[in-house]
């Protein structure tokens, strides 16, 4: 039983990787906040990237790992894939913040919130420091993505439901 | 046993969070005590908000101290907001008078986790929507002191141990003034003294340097770790001078 855990631990383990970044601009009066998102399924990669336009991006995923539990199971990316989250402030044209209002400094704070099938293990936050306001961005984070599934008999292909928290805070 | 084949559908709808603004006032008359904020939802979607107002306390170390106070009255304190709606908050400073040392609080909007749409396409279709979301917060500043309040510094610094090239220093900030600042190296340089010559730190320098606020009153530590600008030779002194 534990054998078999452990080979689909690492089965699961080893397709399931992603790469976020948040990107920032203008703070006010409304932070533009996006996504780059790719995740690896199987064989298949599937990315999507922002569009301000459409305001919708489609994911089509691959579903052919289907994954039986037979007992409550934490499945988490392997050492190799860890989820980065990157924080970029784009800044104006001329590489810096457009402040109004006597703002000092503009910080990103990010959680990463429990869901009903997706946890991180822990909480992250980080500051963005005045370096990257020339928007070069900052990497914010590196840690393990990990699903919790709690239902014996489940089976599984893998769901993604993951909630960022941003905190704009004025300093 | 049980079998549930989650069907996966990612979308992700891109729509920006909440907007407080301003995100900073300042009370300095009595004439200002009341004033509004406005929060704005320009996504498509409702969303419920949460406003609160704490005093920041203290910053010591970079980590900021709240608490509860009953010095500021605001309202409403939740809502919900429609799509392209703004709503206004009124706040007031209750105070007898104007505070001779400057008081800040944080005004926050938060976005709540809660759906507030009228959609249920998860129930009604049986397929589990894989999303990605977006909560934001905004922590706003509110400063409250009578007019001509002024920041006014000290300094005490230690060199830390040197990895490679790059020397490394921690600054001790105390603000014995009336009013708070960020002495961040936009609005101050920092000047060094090596072997008798004094040298102006460079932006190069206070890479990744975490410059938080520093109260009135109080004191605030920053830790430079990437100087790669100043000759060999004890750090004699540091002080700063306001651009």
């Amino acid at each position: 039983m534990k054998k078999s855990l452990y080979l689909s631990l690492l089965l699961l383990g080893g397709i399931v990787s992603a790469n976020s970044i948040i990107t920032m601009a203008k703070v006010e009066p409304a932070a533009l906040v996006s996504f780059d998102q790719a995740f690896v399924t199987g064989n298949s990669l599937v990315t999507a990237t922002k569009s301000f336009e459409t305001a919708k991006v489609e994911f089509d995923m691959d579903l052919s790992t289907k994954f039986e539990v037979s007992k409550n199971l934490y499945v988490q990316t392997n050492t190799t894939t860890p989820l980065t989250i990157s924080l970029h402030s784009l800044g104006d044209a001329n590489g810096k913040l457009t402040h109004t209002n006597g703002i000092d400094d503009i910080r990103v704070d990010y959680k990463l919130m429990d869901d009903d099938y997706a946890t991180f293990d822990g909480t992250l936050e980080k500051t963005l420091t005045s370096s990257p306001r020339d928007g070069t961005g900052d990497s914010v984070g590196t840690f393990w993505f990990k699903q919790h599934y709690d239902t014996p008999g489940d089976q599984v292909a893998g769901k993604y439901s993951i909630t960022f928290e941003v905190i704009l805070k004025a300093s | 046993m049980k079998r549930i084949i989650l069907l996966l559908i990612l979308t992700f709808n891109l729509a920006f969070g909440i907007t407080l603004i301003p995100l900073t006032k300042i009370i300095s008359s009595k004439k200002d005590k009341n004033i509004i904020f406005k929060v704005t939802n320009p996504t498509k979607e409702p969303v419920a908000v949460d406003i609160s107002v704490l005093k920041v306390i203290s910053t010591d170390n970079n980590k900021e101290e709240r608490e509860r106070t009953d010095k500021i009255s605001y309202y409403p304190s939740q809502f919900v907001l429609s799509p392209k709606e703004t709503k206004k908050v009124r706040v007031k400073y209750m105070g007898s008078g104007l505070p001779e040392i400057e008081e800040v609080y944080r005004v926050i909007a938060k976005e709540l986790d809660v759906d507030v749409s009228d959609k249920k396409e998860e129930e009604s279709t049986g397929v589990l929507r894989a999303k990605i979301k977006m909560r934001f917060t905004y922590e706003g500043l509110l400063f409250v002191h009578k007019p001509n309040t002024k920041p006014l510094l000290s300094l005490s610094f230690q060199e830390l141990q040197s990895v490679g090239n790059e020397r490394a220093i921690s600054v001790t900030i105390t603000n014995s003034g009336t009013s708070s600042i960020v002495p961040n190296h936009g609005i101050y340089n920092y000047l060094v003294t090596v072997k008798g010559k004094e040298y102006q730190l460079q932006n190069e320098d206070m890479k990744k340097a975490e410059f938080r606020r520093v109260l009135a009153g109080k004191t605030n530590t920053f830790y430079l770790k990437h100087i790669v600008n100043l000759p060999n030779g004890k750090i004699e002194s540091i002080r700063l001078e306001k651009k």
